[in-house]
């Protein structure tokens, strides 16, 4: 917020462009053309082609079937629809055609979507410019500090070094600075400043003296400083940093084996924090597996992404390359946005491109950048790919180009796309897309690939509905809804059990943005990368760690053989959610992955959990005053007690584990349970080997032990609470 | 061809009436009206939505009892109204209205299918000389039955020994006869969708012709000295005694005795597991997508841990989808046939990811010629030729169809959940260890992975490689 009030302006230049999109239409859009998609043999295709005069565009898969059959993609001649043809083909059955259908589009679901900001964006888009800021010329630096107030302290009598770094090497004349100092507590003029003790390198230094007579401590300083030196990149007192301006973070690393360092925004954001994506990540972090990118293509000159990016294919254009530059026919759009050639420094200007994108640009961009240059879907594919490399960084991505800069596509080429990955080995396949007709051939490409044992990826889409959409709501496709970050479905997301298997965060997700640069984004669209980086890492883990890079191909288990494959294990895994506040049940699936939780139980093979019910509710009590709850999830219970999702439903029990992570043995106190009426009434609970009977017809109870009869956790030790129930108890 | 016709002298009046000429008459069985559309709708509005555009609630779907906002009914439109300009006018503009779909007809593959008898029958139809019974479970049965070529492949007697089958078969199809002996005991009450009534799903409630009633209803046991197959339908050879081959095939509709078939098809593999027959289907061999959607909540709702579905359609119903999907999430197991055309097309429900496509081969291993094929059909293959099971009137028949292979799958299903049974969970997991495991199976001669899936059917070595959860 600080950010904007000293800024209005660009807070303005946001919000015009919010309140000026059009109102967005659900309709997807419609194919234009009478276009079909047909399969057969290519002498079935040479008979169609005589009979009703219509024109083969191209074969959609690589090699025909195992019967001769391939997929084409079919143009009737003017004036002839694709119905009439299709009621041809049926009216006059070719027992070779085995399938015709209209061709149809796809759309990327963020650009034609009124997604709104709310004021959550701004907040945490305070946050973004905040942590990557530099202190400008003249700034007051005391809106900045960082860590405990000691180190603002000078002792009586002390003299400490105040030394500030500059972008820039620093003038020498000490006349160019100016510097005051605030003290707490009124005790002011405390201490004397002396002159510029040394310039070094970047560092400008001041010794700074109490001879107050009592311990002091700083609260503010004002340096005024010339233009030239550019901003204040640190403020040291006495060797300690008393300002944040850590810009990057490592994060993975290069390949010299130097640690990369990475903007701290995209590394530290919300969303990777809620999933517990740097717990689970810890060992294991993609190295071997390949995600497909069926998108609007990539940036493949993008610093975070391009060691982790393959060549990938244009379907679009049916050339190999999958650049999203190629949709950019504005040269000085291009420039403008190309001209980052490096990770954000003093990003202090974020500007919307369009309702779910918000591009961080340099200050001296965005009043050149003419948003509506930009097509609405370009940075799309840069924008996904950035959340799955946040996810598994060692993963390798291939970009495969099916919607072009406006976000529209032809199912014809995501089938082609489709193919192409599963037949490339990939391990699995990102669609943040959705189509609202449903398509077999889309379907049998699909069957094609959970088939082969690619696991598939759907965003549910954001028309805010509980409707159907396609691909997400096959059977054998994870379909990702989207969750703020505080674990409520975002209200453009679609849901409802049928289409959602699981959800993510898909709110003000920060990543990456072609021209080196970084975006805010929203969306269904963002959800699903998510999910798709997670499946990279179970691939991964499941692979002796990947130690082969780029050699992950799936094996191709012949006839007989047995496949478990990498989709069943993702979504059982996955199945270890975390319950969505207020939605409606299952709305969200298996509720918000938790990433950490999933990793534990990849270990145990295909055992799925059931969806997370947020009207279950525990809150444990420990002798000491240590209370642990879920949900919310363990993160904000202070204690070293980690409750865990609910393990499982069998006849009338619901069992949790609970698992002391500590290093000191505890003893519980008292517990208190909520549940859904629909259980009727608690009977008993047992944990391990103990029970207790207890009637409680009420969907809460507390229950309190005697002082040191209650389960006792000794450090590492899992426990599991068994609560019986006089009815099965109610599940998704 | 001659010499069948000479040896078996009912197999001659079978093959003369083999094309059927239509559907026969039945008794009160409700037909799909063309102007019949499901609609999905928010909680308790379905009512208020049909009102406001003039449509009749004719059916609705029970609620789950776990409760999911959901209000699914079946509405007649208007006669005349055309179909489009009904589904855009409700699709647009209500917003209580979360989906509609046209209602579409399901068909038993075999009906109207190339399912076609051939050399290979003869050697089986041999199998009525045999009067011997053999142990199976607790019963004492036809030795043809227990011990056909189809159980030896799929090595039947190896899986027995250690387990018979548990928890609930739901057969969706033209119902069953509730008093044949080999089955009686193993049947828990159903639902007639058809008629809209509970208890028995007897397939008998469609024939019309009492004098074939008769005949038929006296069938019973191991068949005596002088029966032989007398082909009724369009892929059933009934074993009839001989005293009953005055029966005029045209009187008996053409897929009556499909569910008697099925059921006694997963009782062979699993005769310790439950039946519970659903009849969605007349004896014509049609349904109406509302009734067979209904049959899947049904089943899920009352305890089956299987859905056997004998049966395609061949458009794609998003509702189909929605309630297979329901199963796969309650932990419950579909199984459909892949159909009778021959192509590598698709079919629903074979199709859907939640569900397990079953192809049919030979006994010798082949893709059968009627059976349809790809691999983003059929998860595995079963043998679907000349397979002896149970008929109606306490008889037996041979028969040919994927609707006969889909079956030896869901009775394999049913031998999981006996092994498994403390680890069965209201999720995927029943569903995903059930494919792992099906996928330890053999070969399919000349079709690969993508024209037969996992493979052909080994129940012996799918119960070894079933993992526990």
């Amino acid at each position: 917020m600080r950010a904007f009030t000293r800024r209005p302006a660009s807070l303005l230049l946001i919000l015009a462009l919010i309140l000026g999109l059009p109102a967005a239409a659900r309709q997807a859009p419609r194919p234009a053309t009478n276009d079909f998609l047909v399969r057969g043999s290519a002498s079935c295709m040479d008979d169609l082609v005589r009979r009703n005069g219509v024109q083969v565009i191209r074969a959609l898969v690589a090699s025909p079937d195992a019967l001769g059959n391939n997929v084409y993609l079919v143009r009737a001649p003017q004036g002839m629809t694709a119905d009439a043809v299709i009621q041809d083909a049926s009216l006059a059955p070719d027992p070779d055609v085995a399938g015709i259908e209209p061709a149809l589009l796809a759309a990327l679901p963020e650009t034609y979507q009124g997604l709104r900001l709310e004021q959550r964006t701004r907040a945490i888009l305070g946050a973004v410019v905040q942590a990557s800021r530099l202190v400008p010329p003249g700034a007051a630096i005391d809106s900045y500090w960082l860590g405990p107030v000691a180190d603002r302290q000078i002792a009586n009598g002390k003299t400490a070094q105040l030394t500030f770094t500059f972008q820039n090497p620093p003038s020498q004349n000490p006349a160019d600075y100016s510097l005051s100092l605030g003290f707490a507590e009124g005790t002011s003029p405390a201490a004397a400043v002396r002159q510029i003790l040394a310039v070094h390198g970047g560092d400008v230094s001041f010794q700074v003296a109490n001879g107050s007579g009592q311990l002091v401590t700083l609260s503010r300083i004002a340096l005024r400083w010339p233009a030239a030196n550019g901003r204040i990149t640190g403020v040291r007192l006495a060797g300690r940093d008393l300002i944040d301006t850590v810009v990057e973070v490592p994060f993975g690393t290069n390949p010299d084996g130097t640690a990369r360092l990475v903007w701290r925004a995209y590394v530290q954001q919300p969303a990777a924090a809620v999933l517990r994506v740097d717990e689970a990540t810890r060992s294991v972090r993609g190295a071997g597996a390949v995600v497909a990118v069926i998108d609007s293509g990539v940036d493949p000159d993008h610093p975070l992404l391009r060691n982790a990016l393959l060549p990938g294919y244009d379907f679009t254009r049916s050339q190999s390359g999958a650049s999203e530059w190629n949709d950019v026919l504005d040269q000085r759009t291009r420039a403008i946005l190309g001209q980052r050639t490096r990770a954000i420094l003093g990003a202090d200007q974020v500007t919307a491109l369009n309702a779910s994108t918000l591009a961080v640009l340099e200050s001296t961009q965005t009043g050149q950048l003419d948003p509506a240059a930009v097509p609405p879907a370009f940075g799309h594919g840069t924008m996904v790919a950035g959340v799955i490399h946040r996810v598994a960084p060692e993963a390798k991505i291939l970009p495969l180009k099916a919607f072009d800069g406006s976000g529209s596509g032809q199912v014809a080429d995501v089938i082609r796309a489709i193919y192409y990955a599963v037949d490339q080995g990939v391990t699995a396949i990102n669609m943040s897309f959705s189509v609202e007709d449903f398509s077999p051939e889309l379907m049998r490409a699909l069957n094609y690939a959970a088939d082969h044992g690619v696991a598939c990826i759907a965003s549910a889409g954001n028309d805010g509905l509980q409707v159907l959409v396609y691909p997400a709501a096959l059977g054998n496709i994870l379909g990702v809804a989207s969750t703020t970050a505080d674990d409520h479905l975002s209200l453009f997301s679609n849901y409802g059990r049928d289409l959602v298997t699981i959800a993510a965060p898909g709110e003000d997700i920060v990543t990456s943005y072609p021209g080196g640069g970084w975006a805010l984004a929203s969306g269904t669209s963002f959800s699903a990368p998510w999910i798709s980086g997670i499946t990279a890492v179970f691939a991964s883990q499941g692979n002796g760690n990947g130690e082969q890079e780029g050699e992950h191909k799936r094996e191709n288990k012949g006839d007989g053989q047995p496949v478990t494959t990498d989709f069943y294990r993702a979504s059982a895994s996955l199945s270890h959610a975390v319950p969505v506040v207020g939605s409606p049940d299952g709305a969200a699936g298996f509720g918000r992955a938790d990433f950490a939780q999933a990793m534990q139980n990849m270990a145990g093979g295909l055992h799925y959990d059931l969806p997370a019910r947020a009207d279950y509710s525990i809150a444990l009590t420990f002798a000491g005053g240590c209370v642990a709850t879920y949900p919310p999830p363990p993160a904000d219970s202070g204690c070293a007690v980690q409750p865990r999702t609910q393990l499982g439903f069998t006849d009338r029990t619901v069992t949790w584990q609970i698992t002391n992570t500590g290093s000191a043995a505890i003893l519980l106190d008292h517990l208190d349970l909520q549940w859904p009426t629909g259980n009727g009434s608690f009977k008993s609970l047992r944990w391990n080997d103990r029970k207790i009977d207890k009637r409680a017809p009420a969907p809460a109870l507390q229950l309190r032990f005697d002082p040191g009869s209650g389960p006792r956790l000794d450090p590492g030790q899992t426990i599991v609470l068994s609560f019986e129930f006089d009815s099965t108890p109610l599940t998704s | 061809m001659m010499r069948l016709t000479t040896r078996f002298a009912g197999l001659l009046l079978g093959l003369g009436l083999a094309a059927r000429a239509g559907a026969a008459p039945l008794k009160d069985v409700k037909r799909p009206a063309t102007n019949d559309f499901i609609l999905r709708a928010a909680a308790a509005e379905a009512d208020a939505v049909a009102q406001r555009h003039g449509m009749q609630v004719v059916a609705r779907l029970a609620a789950s009892p776990d409760g999911d906002g959901r209000s699914v009914v079946l509405v007649r439109a208007a006669p005349g109204a055309a179909p489009e300009a009904v589904l855009q006018e409700v699709r647009g503009g209500e917003p209580g209205v979360l989906d509609i779909e046209a209602v579409v007809l399901a068909s038993l593959p075999e009906t109207g299918s190339e399912v076609k008898l051939d050399q290979r029958t003869r050697a089986i139809l041999g199998a009525v000389a045999d009067r011997t019974e053999t142990a199976l479970g607790t019963q004492r049965l036809w030795t043809a039955y227990v011990r056909q070529p189809a159980a030896d492949l799929l090595r039947l007697a190896e899986a027995n020994q250690s387990y018979l089958g548990a928890g609930v078969v739901a057969v969706i199809d033209t119902g069953v006869d509730p008093t044949h002996p080999v089955l009686r005991d193993a049947l828990v009450p159903g639902y007639d969708f058809t008629r809209d009534q509970p208890g028995t799903a007897s397939e008998w409630d469609d024939l019309l012709d009492q004098r074939t009633r008769a005949i038929l209803g006296q069938q019973a046991g191991t068949p005596l000295a002088g029966a032989s197959g007398t082909r009724l339908g369009a892929a059933a050879t009934v074993i009839l005694n001989s005293s009953s081959s005055q029966i005029d095939p045209a009187t008996v509709p053409p897929d009556f005795g499909h569910g008697t078939m099925v059921a006694g098809v997963i009782h062979r593999v699993a005769p310790g597991a439950k039946i519970m027959p659903l009849k969605a289907f007349n004896a014509n061999g049609e349904a109406s997508l509302f009734d067979v959607v209904q049959a899947i909540y049904y089943a899920v709702d009352h305890g089956a841990k299987v859905v056997n579905m004998s049966f395609s359609v061949g458009a794609f119903s998003a509702e189909l989808l929605r309630a297979v999907n329901y199963a796969a999430r309650k932990g419950v197991t579909c199984v459909a046939s892949a159909g009778n055309d021959g192509q590598q097309t698709i079919v629903y429900p074979a199709a859907l990811g939640d569900a397990i496509g079953v192809a049919s081969t030979t006994v010798r291993d082949y893709l059968s010629d009627f059976s349809n094929a790809g691999g983003d059909l059929v998860t595995l293959a079963a043998p679907g030729e000349d397979v002896i099971t149970t008929y109606p009137g306490g008889g037996w028949a041979m028969v040919s169809g994927t609707s006969f292979s889909a079956p030896w799958v869901s009775g394999a299903v049913a031998l999981f959940v006996d092994k498994n049974h403390a680890a069965q969970q209201p999720s995927r997991t029943n569903y995903f260890l059930a494919v792992d495991a099906l996928a330890h199976s053999l070969p399919v001669h000349g079709a690969g992975h993508a024209l037969s899936g996992r493979g052909r059917l080994d129940v012996k070595q799918a119960l070894d490689g079933l993992e526990t959860p």
